[in-house]
């Protein structure tokens, strides 16, 4: 029962294989085709064919057809427009039509906004959604899915990568959000999303990205983490888990590798911390907070 | 009215099937079974029926994948419609109340958060439920949610949705939750688990929502309850944090109250950090080196912090 994520696994897959140089490896015609197979009439995209829109798998539609080269082949405006009629008065942004608002989804439209060149759509609320995400900040540092939810590290990706693309990080205090990421180190290696939580390799991509945005990559022991990640390859399928010994999936091989690539390591293609794309095609995009980036290395 | 959406007549509907033909890219391996629902699915959504057979038939979908998004969205239609007329809308949550509201199956319901708790799509829907000015509804709100973290006292979901419920039952009900049960239900749960992180986060928004330490008998005693929890593992990540943000929010001495807990606990890191933060610029290098020693892979951190 994977429909309702295909569009996502799509994008995760070809990241991967754009970091390891190999992003011709899937066919790109036939990506393509199954991306505007999942168009709907208002511009938005589904998950597969027939479904409902949302903006989740919109913005890995966009960041697929952004890999490809081939964002001339859809209406951007219409897509657009499917976004911001996402946007509540707020400034904040739902997923779908009942959908609930959180700090995911105003990461999802800001960076699909700002993939499509659109990004000015949004001037007359930023202000509003800059706030909301700063309100999400915690007396621990770290940021929960909205104001007063306990902290994560998946949230504080959603909330600094949009500040990010914004120029507004000087909004939130990125030394105490990078200190609670830094405290998700366990002494053997691994990183949690949580206090308490066992280690799991996609909080490598989590954890790490925001501390990179926010120029404090070395506050935790990369080659420690390298060792945990590398430890949950799958020696058959090469595959990565969540930890040694478990299944390998798609999900936890392209955030594994986007942490490793961060660090530095196993001479992958650089990712970009903001936008989970490689580097090489980021630089040549164009959005406010690009001039007052921090440099990501450790 | 529990049937199963197969025992409905059917006969008027004409299902709507995918082509899913090999070669695909993407050609997902359904069983036979899902894609005849999914067939039935697609017709009466497409449709827009609002029937009890669609009702049914939408558990059907949710039961195989409840994160099929779509589906919940057109069952909250159905509901929204023809709800009161199938279901007896008293059973929403866990207690019966008598305003006006939206009929669901308030036990499948539960049943179905019970079973996939980390589903956003639930959580989400439950909130759809809404009945204002309710405060049975608020009420079995709490109840669902101390049933979920009864298997599982650290679920986001669930805790994001008490705080919710709590925020709402304040804004939307002329008598709201209080706080005393709450507050002591995070007693209990942190007096289970003291490295409960989702318990002291909540235990935090509650002096939040409810100013109550700026009372200086309250605060002393809340001072004292952290100061017991931070003896049981003095390097539990939780607390600390917490002490910190009581003292800064709501002592008006917050630096000499932190560092006469901090003061107790020598040798740790937490604790440590917490006497240099409150000690003069040129005793922190001192300190500094020192939890380098203790946390040797969070010198980077250290160093940046205390600038030494």
């Amino acid at each position: 029962m994977t429909a309702h994520l295909r569009m996502s696994g799509l994008y995760w897959g070809l990241t991967a294989l754009h970091m390891l140089g190999a992003p011709d490896a899937l066919d790109r015609e036939a990506v393509i085709e199954f991306v505007l197979s999942c168009l709907d009439s208002n511009g938005g995209f589904a998950a597969h064919p027939k479904h409902d829109p949302h903006v989740l798998y919109t913005l890995s539609a966009v960041q697929i057809l952004f890999l490809c080269d081939a964002l001339d082949r859809i209406d951007k405006d219409k897509t657009a427009s499917f976004v911001l009629s996402l946007r509540r008065e707020g400034g904040e942004f739902v997923g779908d039509k009942y959908g609930e608002v959180d700090t995911r989804f105003i990461y999802t439209a800001i960076q699909c906004l700002c993939i499509l060149g659109k990004l000015d759509l949004i001037n007359d609320t930023v202000d509003k959604t800059v706030k909301f995400l700063a309100d999400c900040q915690n007396y621990d540092g770290g940021f929960g899915l909205t104001p007063g939810a306990e902290s994560h590290a998946a949230q504080i990706f959603t909330v600094v990568a949009p500040l990010d693309i914004l120029g507004r990080l000087d909004s939130i205090d990125g030394d105490a959000a990078s200190h609670w990421l830094s405290e998700r180190q366990l002494p053997e290696g691994g990183l949690n999303g949580r206090p308490e939580k066992l280690p799991d390799v996609c909080y490598s991509w989590w954890v790490l990205s925001p501390l990179a945005m926010l120029g404090h990559l070395n506050w935790i022991d990369g080659l420690k983490l390298r060792g945990f990640i590398l430890s949950a390859q799958d020696d058959e399928t090469g595959g990565l888990a969540d930890r040694k010994g478990d299944e390998p999936d798609v999900f936890h091989t392209i955030f594994g590798l986007a942490g490793l690539s961060l660090l530095g390591y196993e001479n992958l293609e650089p990712i970009d911390p903001t936008f989970c794309l490689p580097l090489a095609l980021t630089k040549k995009l164009d959005w406010p907070g690009k001039s007052k980036r921090k440099p990501f290395s450790t | 009215m529990s049937l199963f959406w197969e025992d409905y007549n059917w006969d008027d509907v004409q299902p709507v099937f995918e082509d899913n033909s090999s070669g695909k890219l993407a050609a997902i391996a359904y069983s036979d079974e899902y894609k005849k629902a999914m067939g039935y699915l697609r017709a009466v959504m497409g449709a827009g029926e609002h029937s009890e057979r669609a009702l049914a038939l939408t558990k059907q979908i949710i039961a195989d994948n409840a994160a099929h998004y779509s589906v919940w969205d057109y069952r909250l239609d159905i509901v929204k419609n023809i709800g009161n007329d199938v279901f007896d809308y008293r059973k929403v949550g866990l207690v019966k109340s008598h305003a006006p509201t939206i009929g669901e199956d308030g036990e499948w319901l539960n049943e179905l958060t019970l079973d996939t708790p980390k589903n956003y799509q639930i959580w989400n829907y439950r909130q759809h439920l809404e009945i204002k000015d309710c405060p049975e509804y608020y009420n079995g709100e709490v109840v669902a949610v101390k049933f979920i973290l009864e298997d599982d006292p650290k679920n986001f979901h669930a805790w994001s949705h008490l705080k919710w419920t709590v925020s709402s039952s304040l804004k939307n009900c002329s008598a709201p939750l209080l706080l005393e049960p709450l507050l002591e239900y995070t007693n209990q749960l942190i007096q289970e688990d003291v490295f409960n992180n989702s318990a002291w986060s909540f235990r935090y928004f509650l002096y939040q929502t409810w100013p109550v330490l700026k009372s200086a008998e309250t605060l002393d005693k809340e001072i004292l309850f952290v100061e017991e929890k931070i003896a049981m593992d003095p390097m539990n990540e939780s607390p600390w944090p917490y002490l910190k943000a009581v003292c800064n929010e709501f002592s008006p001495n917050a630096l000499s109250t932190l560092r006469s807990v901090a003061i107790k606990f020598p040798d740790n890191a937490r604790a440590l950090e917490a006497v240099a933060e409150t000690s003069p610029a040129e005793e922190q290098a001192a300190y500094c080196q020192k939890l380098c020693e203790l946390e040797n892979f969070r010198a980077n951190y250290w160093r940046y912090k205390f600038k030494c």
